[in-house]
């Protein structure tokens, strides 16, 4: 197991009135080479969740292990940041170099690389994020567009040459283009880089298409977890939450309902298109 | 990271009590009055007259004493040092040795009323912030001090920036954190390491600060103008500050308890 939660129990302000459990009794797990989602609606816990996972917060109660070793008593602190890549919401807004070579190497010099490592790994992080290297380098990162400045946040943490990315609402506020270059880059971080991935949003078609594994977060307690099939087909109690169900699921939940053969668990347009098709044609014969 | 919750500005304690419903401008005044009395009062049986009208307060207001007490944590440092200076550095009549220092009887009563006026005083203060949110605050502040437009102090323009400041306290504080945490995830190390090093990490945190605390300032004086803010002239007010009758009721309790005090405490 890469990430290992055990009863993980999570209080903002103890023992003051203002005091509010934001994650209750989560017990968790993520394997090396899975593509997780995690969604839940607003303040249901999960960017509480995810800084357990490199060791910015402590659980007031349970456990945290990464790759079976506990944080801070048998895996140090810095160990854990280098392994565990994590990607704020608006991650731009870390961004402070005069330089984007200077503010994507950070990370490695933390790590204290030598001058050619930095080099190598700032180059091979800005191509994970389709950034090329050359004409990238020298600007001031403030110069950019915001879907760019983003992919030089993410590829400062890719520098870190992580095991596990978790990002946290990696496109909110892009325009489509930005958001589907990022899409693109970390699907292929995960198919061809082997890199674990936990990504959190709120757009569920989103969700359907990239992942493997759909954790549902509600009031800071897992509420489901499986393939995007099984999570979705739980419609009615995801609507009630107040998240919603992709749209090509709901079509296909509907059409099954009206007696339509169909299968559930397609989340492309084409694919979706080909089966509603194919059901259309066995009716009619 | 761990410092910031901790940290509670403003110290503002949410529940419902008669305190907390009281009008503020009301209980900056009290709180005026009964800071004076503390300097007034100059024997131990006036400060016990205060301190039992403060446990009454402090139990009207529904404060736990753990936050009276952890009020009073940052000063302990300061009533040792002041008592030890006075029992031990006072001329007068000697009523104890250690070795070759010699507590005097003057030294021992100025030591001890001196130390018990300051905590008083804290506490005091404190129950004004705990009762009071700084919203309340600054609308009681400008209020009082609406009579010295005449003589042309600012009294609106003061409020606001009071307002504002207050506002962005907390934001600042978690944007604060937010860098942080994101530099950190980045290996950024800012509780060890040499001076060269710490200064670097520490710009990590304040550029990325300083862009955002200029963007809100821009974005809301934007916000205002958009919305016809220009000046106090001639605004009205969401919330009218108003006395009612329990406050009224409230004031004259406490104006009592301070003439008592004050009689006591000159005897
Ligand atoms: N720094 C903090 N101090 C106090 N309470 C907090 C803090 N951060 C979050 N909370 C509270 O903890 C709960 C969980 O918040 P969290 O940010 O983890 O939710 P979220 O699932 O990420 O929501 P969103 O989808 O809006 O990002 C919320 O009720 C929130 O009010
Ligand atoms: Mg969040």
């Amino acid at each position: 197991m890469l990430i290992e939660l055990k009863n993980v129990s999570f209080t903002y302000m103890p023992d003051t009135p203002l005091a509010q459990q934001a994650i209750k009794n989560v017990g968790f797990s993520v394997r090396t080479g899975e593509f997780v989602g995690l969604v839940g609606p607003t303040g249901s816990g999960k960017s509480t969740l995810i800084q357990h996972f490199n060791g910015l917060l402590e659980p007031l109660a349970g456990e945290v292990l990464i790759d079976g070793r506990r944080i801070g008593s048998e895996i140090s602190a810095l160990l854990v940041r280098q392994k565990i890549g994590v990607v704020f919401q608006f991650p731009e807004n870390q961004l402070f170099e005069d330089t984007v070579f200077k503010d994507v190497a950070f990370g490695p010099c933390n790590l204290k690389c030598s001058d050619e490592e930095i080099e190598e790994r700032v180059r091979s992080a800005l191509k994970m994020v389709g950034l090329d290297y050359f004409e990238f380098k020298d600007r001031s990162p403030f110069t950019l567009s915001g879907g760019e400045m983003r992919r030089v946040a993410i590829a400062g943490v890719l520098a870190m040459n992580p095991s596990c990315l978790v990002l946290d609402e990696p496109t909110s506020g892009l325009d489509s283009i930005g958001k589907r270059e990022i899409l693109t880059h970390l699907e292929r971080l995960n198919k061809e880089h082997g890199l674990t991935i936990i990504l959190i949003s709120h757009d569920m078609n989103e969700i359907a298409r990239m992942v493997d594994r759909v954790v549902v977060l509600n009031e800071g307690k897992i509420e489901f977890d499986g393939s995007p099939k099984e999570v979705f087909l739980k419609r009615d109690d995801l609507l009630k939450m107040g998240l919603d169900v992709p749209e090509y699921a709901s079509l296909l939940i509907k059409l099954n309902e009206r007696g339509f053969d169909v299968p559930l668990d397609l989340f492309e347009l084409n694919e979706v298109k080909d089966s509603i098709v194919c059901a259309l044609e066995r009716r009619s014969r | 990271m761990r410092a910031f919750s901790k940290l509670t500005i403003g110290q503002y304690y949410p529940v419902k009590s008669l305190l907390h419903e009281a009008d503020p401008r009301l209980k900056i005044v009290l709180l005026f009055f009964i800071l004076t009395t503390l300097f007034v009062v100059n024997n131990f049986l006036g400060f016990i007259f205060i301190s039992f009208f403060l446990l009454m307060t402090i139990l009207a207001a529904k404060i736990p004493f753990s936050w009276i007490l952890r009020g009073l944590r940052p000063i302990i440092f300061i009533v040792l040092f002041t008592l030890i200076i006075h029992f031990f550095f006072t001329a007068g009549k000697p009523i104890a040795t250690f070795g070759p220092l010699v507590v005097t009887e003057e030294g021992f009563k100025n030591g001890t009323l001196l130390s018990v006026r300051f905590i008083l005083l804290i506490i005091v203060t404190s129950l004004l912030t705990f009762t009071t949110s700084p919203i309340e605050l600054t609308d009681g502040i400008e209020s009082l001090l609406t009579p010295l437009k005449k003589i042309k102090v600012p009294a609106h323009e003061l409020a606001m920036m009071m307002t504002i400041a207050l506002r962005f306290i907390p934001s600042l504080l978690l944007e604060t954190d937010r860098i942080m945490k994101a530099q950190v995830s980045r290996g950024a190390d800012f509780e060890s390491g040499n001076l060269f090093k710490r200064a670097r990490n520490l710009i990590s945190l304040l550029i990325p600060l300083f862009i955002g605390i200029f963007k809100r300032a821009d974005e809301l004086a934007l916000a205002m103008e958009s919305r016809c803010y220009r000046g106090g002239e001639g605004r009205t007010r969401l919330r009218v500050l108003t006395m009612r009758h329990g406050d009224w009721l409230i004031g004259m309790v406490t104006l009592l308890f301070l003439i008592m005090a004050i009689f006591a405490g000159r005897l």
